[in-house]
């Protein structure tokens, strides 16, 4: 319940069993490397180790991360024609599970090149259709205006009596054009041929003789003369060109029916591809290491309860060539990679601590510390017995029935865990998806509660209440985050700082609150004077304290007033818990404004559009409510609990492990 | 009828009405500014990476809730002042109109500084999505004002409301 003790290991052992090694401590997923070059090895042994060189070989990175980018293709082609299940359906079943060996040398034995290859040939194929097509489709455009002309364009000067020539006039002046020129040269031919945008193209034949007379003066009515890119019959050619774009589109369906064949291969490529991931992980570990030719040189950490089983291995491999020598980890090691080790329960909220920061190695696991605070905090923000049974119900599903990583499952039991809580304080503010039905409460007010029953803390008229409930509880985080500095303190053996920093913080914060509730009757009288009294007293002790650790008097003195200045900070914090009775509220407003929605419809379509105004609203509500209370609870951690006894900064734990992303690797 | 006559007759209404159109529309102001930076910059990440869509669908929807916020204060002073058994005397009119500033103006500003967040949040998003969640969660800090804004309202027009 904790942060696992570590051991340092020091391994020298041959390089031709270096491969063999790592293939087992990945599958032990419990070394985690320290990176030797990094390090600035102690003055005494680098002459020792200044022949070592690193040991990395970036060309078999390299070889991996080819193989790689070849899988990813041969996958990111086949995954629309794949035949494994999709949506639901594929978080229902299993993945393929796989020992190691298999899963080890199923590369060498199916042939992912040759798929590889099929895929890219018609991944080619497949774009020079497609770029043919679309050139040939916009070749076909060009002709279109054309496809009138009977004349091909190199037979227009060629004619015996006549000449032609193309070109565009202005759509509009069409009309005015042809009867324009039709009168001036009777034996000028003019013909619309078709449009081009906002001109028309047109066809002018005319007598050899008259040509250039003619062309002088349409020009001055606005003709513009083309001179067309295309040789033959423009009918022709776009004919031949369909015919052509018709075979592409054969071949375009015949690469394509052959990448969707390859299909079923998608399954097989992801089994390459955790294959190569894994490769490439053992390849970089290398990075960490030194070596000569023979030998190499690896230094690390293992959990202390694994490292007969880490010998274990060791031995398995390399018989007795190797040397190892284990050291204990100091405790104010900075180093030491920080491993966290709770019931399954609690690691849930691991990564809540996680997102905070590392432990140290000297420092406590806050996790068990913050998870029965987080999960009332969440509860009671968003409060509602209906929202905290879907929550419930389906996150128990998908952990019942669907496969995710662990991750996944974690974050999902980490709201399977808050779901119960959410539900409690439903029961609190007693209502459902906004609606108040649980009232244990008896009340003597009838105006607000007819009933005469209400809901242990209403939502409406116990707003003050829900304020000091919530301020209560911040006290007893704060309370509790103060004692559990002193206990570290103390473990340490810092008996005085414990007493400095925790015990009279504590005691101030109780006789301040006491002197609040010396205001309540029927108090007893020594009450009256032991409170204060131990407030000033543990204030002097603080601003005495608080600033031990300068060094001049000037600021001892200063950093002891500052040190009582502190206190505000506490009031602050106080404060600032009453963030869970405005979600609360919000939450609760909001839900119960779409449920006066849903209420306004005339009764004849009430059930209908009242059900989905319901529906949509109390989803999004509920959506904005977890959400709200995930990254408000997180905070009260963080900044007002955290504050008091933990800081982080450590290092994680990252073992050389197998990279699965797709299937299941059994050992 | 003199304007102090009109203002002594219907100006607890009129001012009540103000404050639930203020309400719903600075609110609404805010979160259709805010949904439509972010929306913007989403929208050139999805060129690229599609797959993103529903991550960055996220970050888009947080700042449109100051909207639905301000919106509640509008239907609450709707339906259960304006629309309620009790006539509206100008004083009433006044502390409406005063009860929907909170939302109202916390909504406006924290939407827009918070889709300011979430648009940064898209480089997350877009550089190392794995620690997407953490844009998400600053831009829900953001929206803590707005929640605050909303809660006051809630109180001034719910709770404390002078019968």
């Amino acid at each position: 319940m904790a942060v696992v003790k570590m051991k340092k290991f020091t391994l020298l052992t041959f390089s031709r069993l270096k491969a063999k090694l790592l293939k087992e401590l990945q599958k032990f997923e419990d070394v985690h490397f320290k990176n030797l070059e990094k390090d600035e090895l102690e003055a005494e042994l680098e002459k020792e180790l200044a022949f070592l060189r690193r040991d990395a070989s970036e060309e078999a990175e390299s070889r991996c991360e080819a193989e790689l980018f070849k899988v990813n293709f041969a996958l990111a082609r086949t995954e629309p024609y794949s035949t494994a299940p999709k949506g639901i359906k594929a978080l229902t079943t299993p993945p393929r599970s796989l020992g190691f060996d298999e899963f080890d040398a199923y590369h060498e034995q199916y042939d992912y090149n040759a798929v590889y290859e099929r895929l890219k040939a018609a991944d080619e194929a497949i774009t020079q259709a497609r770029t043919e097509i679309s050139r040939l489709r916009g070749e076909n455009d060009n002709l279109r205006p054309w496809l009138k002309l009977d004349v091909s364009p190199e037979e227009f000067d060629k004619g015996k009596y006549t000449k032609s020539v193309v070109g565009t006039v202005n759509r509009l002046a069409w009309d005015a054009f042809k009867a324009g020129t039709e009168e001036s040269f009777k034996e000028a031919y003019l013909e619309a041929l078709g449009y081009i945008k906002e001109d028309a193209a047109v066809l002018l034949t005319v007598p050899s003789e008259q040509y250039d007379d003619i062309l002088a003066h349409v020009k001055t009515l606005g003709f513009s003369r083309l001179s067309l890119g295309f040789k033959g019959l423009p009918s022709k050619l776009a004919e031949a060109n369909n015919a052509r774009i018709r075979e592409l589109e054969a071949e375009l369906e015949k690469a394509q029916n052959s990448m969707k064949d390859l299909g079923p291969e998608h399954v097989n490529l992801q089994i390459v591809y955790d294959y190569y991931e894994t490769a490439l992980a053992r390849e970089q570990a290398c990075r960490n290491f030194l070596a000569t030719r023979d030998v190499f040189m690896a230094e690390g950490w293992v959990p202390e309860e694994e490292a007969e089983r880490f010998k274990a291995i060791v031995e398995g491999v390399c018989g007795k060539e190797y040397y190892l020598a284990e050291e204990e980890v100091a405790r104010d090691s900075e180093d030491v990679p920080i491993k966290l080790k709770n019931s399954k329960m609690v690691s849930a909220f691991e990564d809540i601590t996680m997102m905070f920061s590392t432990p140290k190695y000297n420092e406590i696991d806050p996790t068990p510390l913050l998870m029965p605070f987080y999960m009332v905090f969440f509860g009671l923000m968003v409060g509602d017995l209906g929202y905290g049974a879907i929550l419930c119900i389906a996150t128990a599903c998908a952990l019942k029935f669907m496969h995710f990583k662990p991750s996944m499952r974690r974050f999902l039991l980490f709201f399977f865990c808050c779901s119960f809580t959410t539900m409690l304080g439903g029961v609190i503010y007693g209502g459902a998806f906004g609606v108040t039905f649980i009232t244990p409460i008896p009340t003597a007010n009838l105006a607000d509660f007819p009933s005469g029953w209400k809901p242990i803390m209403d939502t409406q008229k116990d707003v003050m209440v829900m304020m000091i409930v919530t301020m209560a509880l911040g006290i007893i985080q704060i309370l509790f985050g103060v004692a559990v500095k002193g206990y570290a303190l103390l473990k340490e053996g810092k008996i005085f700082a414990a007493v400095c920093d925790s015990l009279l913080w504590i005691l101030v914060l109780l006789s301040g609150i006491g002197m609040f509730a010396m205001v309540l009757p029927g108090l007893p009288g020594f009450l009256k004077t032991l409170i204060p009294a131990v407030f000033v007293i543990c204030l002097v002790g603080l601003a005495l304290t608080q600033g031990r650790e300068y060094p001049t008097i000037v600021g001892k003195v200063g950093g002891g007033l500052y040190g009582v200045y502190g206190l505000t900070g506490y009031v602050g914090d106080i404060i600032s818990y009453t963030r869970i009775a405005a979600l609360a509220l919000s939450g609760a407003y909001i839900a119960m404004s779409f449920n006066i929605m849903a209420g306004m419809f005339p009764v004849s379509v009430r059930w209908l559009l009242g059900t989905i105004v319901f529906l949509f609203g109390q989803v999004l509500n509920m959506g904005l409510g977890f959400l709200g209370a995930y990254v408000h609870s997180c905070r009260l951690q963080y900044v007002e609990y955290f504050g008091k006894f933990f800081e982080g900064g450590g290092v994680t734990f990252t073992p050389l492990t197998l990279k699965n992303k797709y299937i299941n690797i059994t050992k | 009828m003199t304007f102090m006559e009109f203002m002594n007759a219907n100006g607890g209404i009129v001012l009540a009405g103000l404050g639930a159109a203020l309400a719903v529309f600075m609110g609404g102001w805010g979160s259709a500014l805010g949904c439509g930076m972010v929306g913007k910059a989403a929208a050139g990440i999805i060129a690229e990476e599609p797959e993103k869509f529903g991550k960055a669908l996220i970050l888009q929807l947080l700042p449109g809730t100051q909207g639905l916020y301000g919106f509640v204060i509008g239907l609450f002073i709707c339906l259960m002042r304006i629309g309620g058994a009790d006539p509206i005397s100008l004083a009433q009119g006044f502390y409406l109109l005063f009860a929907a500033l909170p939302v109202g103006i916390a909504g406006l500003t924290s939407a827009k500084f918070q889709a300011q967040v979430s648009t940064a949040g898209l480089q997350i998003l877009a550089k190392n999505p794995s620690q997407n969640t953490k844009g998400i969660i600053f831009a829900v800090i953001v929206e803590t004002y707005a929640i605050l804004g909303l809660v006051a309202s809630i109180i001034m027009v719910l709770v404390t409301y002078p019968a």
